[in-house]
């Protein structure tokens, strides 16, 4: 039978903003997984190392095949990605940096969120409920986030799958595992 | 005996070949990360698998025209033209030594840990990785010259952001009889399929 959700209603609500006030007070936190970004037409697999210091964030890509490696750092207002060009490149922001250097779609900023099963700050975000009262479907700008799987072993549960989609732009995330502080 | 007499010994004949491996990345600053384990075949000329079984499963399928990776907790295929990536990585020089010597240069690194190592840089304008290393052995461990009978134990592979992914092989294959389709993907149904395939690509070993 299809799994149960539960649309957003007082009840859950409440239950999300105590995860996301538990969650967000965690300011070191670290994933360590494998990630496919494509556009409809092309995609790159990867395995990911995300260390999140506040508001810095240090992802490192590794390409399975042919061992490619990058590194995209910085904080709210700045970004470098290194490995895609001989010299560093530099940004304002990561997903504008990633779109423009190497035709990445990767909404960094709001993926600091939405992968540990958070809203972003900012616009207003739609959410449907599983039955633990943890995010099944989140919407904000324009993307649809599926949380298809959690690590229910640590409270609040975060997200082992997160899949998310804008268009025929697609973000897909396996966590193997979390280090939290 | 150069590491290079025993790369070309270990080469030499080397239609296809077929190991285990066990593979763990270090970052800049060694501390180990990932481990990974699994198998690989290669087949010239263009032609390789490489079988992620542990921890996860993952599947990477050179076919000569198409690089195909599978990734089920993914739920997803991602396929690219094989043209850029296989080009880059040493894996394929085993069987194509013609290409080895046209994409890198070679250096003798000496004898450690047992193994004699040849380094390979890539000639490329803008690498995708700083070196990798090719540590032989002879099958015959008593032995200081291998006399033809060689094995590549390690692989030791710098990226250019400093990481080093070190790779054991185990259980080498000599020209194994592989089957049929061990080169081609078909993804299983009901998986999304991302990337193009360019339609009627038929896959015809170049064998020269």
């Amino acid at each position: 039978c299809a799994p149960q959700r539960i649309r957003q209603d007082d009840a859950t609500l409440g239950a999300q903003s105590a995860r996301e006030a538990a969650l967000l007070a965690q300011t070191h936190w670290q994933l360590s997984g494998r990630i496919a970004v494509s556009n409809g037409d092309d995609g790159g697999n990867a395995d990911v190392e995300w260390q999140q210091q506040r508001d810095r964030y240090d992802l490192r890509l590794r390409a399975p095949v042919t061992g490619k490696n990058w590194r995209l750092h910085g904080d709210a207002r700045s970004a470098t990605l290194e490995g895609a060009r001989e010299q560093a490149l530099h940004g304002s922001n990561a997903a504008e940096l990633l779109a423009r250097e190497v035709n990445w779609q990767l909404p960094v900023n709001e993926l600091e969120y939405w992968v540990r099963g958070l809203r972003a700050p900012g616009p207003r975000a739609e959410l449907v409920f599983d039955a633990q009262q943890r995010p099944a479907t989140l919407q904000q700008s324009g993307w649809t986030i599926e949380y298809r799987d959690y690590f229910s072993d640590r409270e609040p549960a975060l997200p082992r799958k997160v899949f998310a989609t804008k268009g025929k732009h697609r973000v897909r995330l396996f966590i193997e595992s979390w280090q939290v502080q | 005996e150069t590491a290079r007499a025993r790369l070309d010994a270990f080469a030499k004949g080397l239609q296809s070949v077929s190991a285990g491996f066990e593979q763990t990345v270090f970052d800049a600053n060694d501390k180990p990360g990932k481990k990974t384990s699994g198998t690989l075949a290669v087949q010239a000329p263009r032609q390789f698998r490489w079988d992620v079984s542990k921890p996860y499963e993952q599947q990477i399928v050179a076919d000569g025209m198409h690089v195909w990776i599978y990734d089920p907790d993914l739920e997803q295929v991602t396929v690219r033209s094989q043209s850029v990536e296989e080009a880059h990585s040493p894996l394929t020089v085993l069987t194509d030594l013609a290409q080895l010597d046209r994409d890198f240069a070679a250096s003798e690194q000496g004898e450690h840990d047992g193994l004699s190592w040849l380094r390979l840089k890539s000639k490329a304008k803008e690498p995708e990785f700083e070196y990798a290393d090719f540590g032989f052995a002879c099958a015959d461990a008593a032995k200081k010259t291998c006399g033809g009978a060689v094995v590549l134990q390690r692989m030791l592979f710098k990226d250019t952001l400093g990481n080093r992914t070190e790779t054991r092989f185990s259980d080498w294959q000599r020209n194994p009889k592989l089957a049929a389709d061990r080169f081609t993907f078909t993804p299983p149904p009901g998986v999304d399929v991302i990337g193009e395939v360019k339609p009627g690509a038929e896959v015809h070993p170049l064998n020269d």
